[in-house]
């Protein structure tokens, strides 16, 4: 894939969206963020980051449902099978390093579990956008939008 | 190169039978014309030949390969040779004319030949203005041609265009400039499979198939020189 295009239609996207690309910063400042203080929050530490994790997932895969045109349409021109799961993961884990960034410039620290766990997050949520791309009619999709 | 083989094609939308009974046969370097009324099944038709649409029943064979038995990466490799204009403009909305043209690219390594083919295109239809707009900013019939450019700019790449009533938007000079392109591309070997109900299309057609509620009634072989 041509990695250039996926960026330039990745800010493309921030101009049009800007709303769900800050909620999609914050949510993931939120999952790192979280998990390095869960310590400190007793027994709700772990239940707040699950429930933060289920909210990112929620919002990500509906934003992607609602645009789903834009991967629709690159799939049918040229894209491959993993189009449907490459864009999203390019552009959350775009959004994963900004917030990463945000996190060491506000509070100067970040553990290498809190990437990981970001990580897995971006990871998991592109895997479950993909498995709708792959498993829908991409002609559907791109009509319906 | 793409040879497509349809085999007693049927797909029904809820109760209705859209496309009954169709076989057809698309050599490379056809031209085929499907006419027909509106309704008459000709864009589904279409779209299954062309990997889109599954049908309900019966098979397309693509280069001997039942394409709908084949797993999803070889499906979308197969269709990695066709390329698409749609009847009704599929476009990126908050993207600029020259990005929705040059989406084919997403999957190769645009170069710079290629940036300048979307241009000339542009300036052939006097839309070189156009480039930097934002594709919502044109008018129907300049969305159309920009379809039609996107369906065309990787003729390199594909064999076969599936091009869906691409027409009906634009004046007699325009559809004529189209279907000289579609000739031209022709000429160079390309399959042109064409949805229109334009009579000056059927000048430049090899085979044309009548359609009528989701049956092929008439076929015609032109013999051209």
């Amino acid at each position: 894939m041509n990695i250039k295009y996926i960026l330039w239609f990745l800010l493309r996207g921030i101009v049009s969206y800007p709303i769900f690309y800050i909620g999609l910063t914050l949510i993931n400042i939120f999952i790192m963020f979280f998990y390095d203080i869960k310590d400190n929050l007793g027994n709700y530490g772990l239940f707040s980051m699950i429930i933060i994790i289920l909210i990112g997932i929620i919002y990500n895969f509906t934003f992607y449902t609602r645009d789903s045109k834009k991967i629709g349409i690159i799939t049918i021109y040229g894209g491959d099978i993993i189009s449907g799961f490459l864009i999203p993961f390019i552009e959350i884990l775009t959004f994963m390093i900004i917030a990463i960034f945000i996190i060491l410039i506000t509070i100067g620290y970040i553990s290498f579990t809190a990437i990981a766990i970001g990580f897995g997050f971006t990871l998991l949520t592109s895997i479950i956008i993909a498995i709708r791309f792959i498993f829908t009619d991409i002609y559907k999709i791109i009509k319906e939008n | 190169m793409t040879e497509i083989r349809a085999i007693s094609l049927i797909k029904d939308f809820s109760t209705r039978r859209v496309i009954n009974n169709i076989s057809m046969d698309i050599n490379q370097g056809n031209f085929i014309l499907i006419k027909g009324p509106s309704g008459a099944g000709k864009t589904t038709l279409a779209m299954i030949i062309s990997g889109l649409i599954k049908p309900d029943g019966g098979s397309v064979h693509i280069n001997g390969r039942n394409y709908y038995n084949l797993s999803r990466f070889d499906r979308y490799k197969l269709r990695k040779s066709f390329s698409y204009i749609f009847q009704n403009n599929i476009f990126i909305n908050n993207s600029s004319v020259i990005e929705n043209i040059l989406i084919p690219f997403i999957n190769k390594k645009a170069s710079k030949n290629d940036f300048k083919k979307a241009l000339y295109y542009l300036d052939l239809f006097g839309l070189n203005n156009t480039a930097n707009k934002k594709i919502y900013k044109l008018s129907g019939g300049e969305q159309a041609i920009i379809g039609i450019i996107r369906g065309i700019i990787t003729e390199e790449y594909t064999d076969v265009i599936i091009a869906d009533e691409p027409t009906s938007q634009l004046n007699e000079e325009l559809e004529e400039k189209i279907l000289k392109i579609f000739k031209y591309l022709n000429s160079k070997g390309k399959t042109i499979l064409l949805i229109s109900h334009s009579k000056k299309a059927e000048l430049f057609a090899k085979e044309i198939y009548f359609m009528e509620n989701g049956k092929i009634t008439n076929y015609e072989k032109r013999i051209k020189e």
